[in-house]
């Protein structure tokens, strides 16, 4: 899974979460779960582009893992394994082009923020 | 108007202004979060499901009440539909993708079992990439060659090819596609009492190729990595 926050992408297998550059496919972490007390066995998974990490287990768990202080899935972290559903396989991206979910852009902001400083020009110029 | 009233109006429009897109910029950073997410089963009869989620930014992530989508089907990779926002294709697990409807059966177009159209594939279907909104990527576990299928501007499925991803890698699990950059990459998924351990990649980067194959542990040679991509750079 890529993840357009960090330029990298992720691979989910048994126990582990790893993280590469995107640029060079260089390892940059690897998370083992277990070392969190967490058994899993990771299928796919999918970010949110905001340092959220969502996984599916084949043994019905969602795990969850929020990194978005430290951008490291290594230290910081917040991580929960919840039942979700037997038989569980794949998650759907949440950010890139095959996403379900749509999230505001940064650039859909700063043109919102543009398009509110124009109103507020517009006025002013009406009233001057 | 006033002089003052103007300016009272120009500086109430600009801090309501400020605040609004604040709290946009805040919305879109926030570290509670809520969402949907699509999710698909690889046996039983309700394959296609959604469920919301939600977590309060510290120590609560808690799911919320599944929705059944498909039924009937095989069912593993699963994406948006970039051309069509009211449905899904999934993985068939054999040599068939699914078109779904992301709000259930006989919406949409679909069928009682949630199911708009499905298209034959000379591949096995497992996992899904799709790198732009033409093209539907989706391979073995493990496999082979893979499928690319055209998305149509409709949101339907077009004409499937087979690439042969280089002609010598019969593992091929999960494509990656990366931007600018394009990236493939492929593990052992487990399937059939084999290793999850191993990795394989080819990278795409301008006119040239880079391949990293056989590669047993990725985590655990990092360096045999390295050690390619420097010499590729000598």
């Amino acid at each position: 899974m890529y993840d357009p926050l960090t330029d990298t992408f992720l691979t989910f297998g048994d126990n582990f979460i790893s993280r590469y550059t995107a640029a060079t496919g260089a390892l940059l972490v690897t998370l083992d779960l277990l070392s969190l007390g967490i058994f899993v066995d990771l299928d796919q998974g999918t970010v949110d582009g905001a340092g959220h990490i969502l996984a599916a287990s084949n043994g019905g768990d969602l795990f969850f893992i929020d990194c978005a202080a430290t951008g490291s899935i290594a230290t910081g972290i917040f991580a929960a394994a919840v039942f979700l559903d037997t038989n569980l396989d794949d998650v759907a991206p949440l950010v890139g082009v095959g996403t379900t979910t749509e999230v505001p852009e940064p650039g859909m902001l700063i043109i919102f923020a543009v398009a509110i400083a124009g109103l507020a020009s517009a006025r002013h110029r009406q009233v001057v | 108007m006033t002089l003052r009233q103007k300016s009272f109006s120009v500086a109430t429009t600009t801090v309501f202004a400020s605040l609004l897109v604040a709290s946009l910029c805040q919305v879109a950073n926030a570290n509670p979060i809520i969402g949907e997410l699509f999710y698909t089963r690889f046996a039983g009869t309700e394959q296609v499901k959604k469920v919301d989620f939600a977590y309060d930014g510290a120590t609560s992530f808690t799911l919320g009440t599944k929705t059944t989508l498909a039924t009937g089907i095989g069912a593993d990779g699963i994406a948006g539909n970039p051309n069509d926002p009211n449905s899904l294709f999934i993985g068939g697990q054999g040599g068939s993708l699914h078109r779904v409807s992301r709000d259930g059966p006989s919406t949409n177009g679909a069928g009682t079992n949630g199911v708009i159209s499905s298209t034959s594939v000379p591949n096995a279907a497992f996992h899904l990439e799709i790198p732009n909104s033409t093209t539907l990527y989706s391979s073995g576990m493990p496999g082979g060659a893979f499928n690319s299928t055209v998305i149509n501007p409709d949101g339907s499925l077009g004409a499937t090819t087979s690439d042969s991803n280089g002609g010598d890698d019969a593992v091929l699990t999960q494509i990656i596609t990366t931007a600018p950059r394009r990236l493939l990459y492929d593990r052992i998924a487990g399937w059939a009492g084999q290793s999850r351990q191993y990795f394989d990649c080819r990278r795409q980067f301008d006119d040239h190729t880079f391949e990293y194959r056989n590669l047993i542990g990725a985590w655990r040679r990092v360096r045999s990595v390295d050690r390619y991509i420097s010499n590729f750079r000598r």
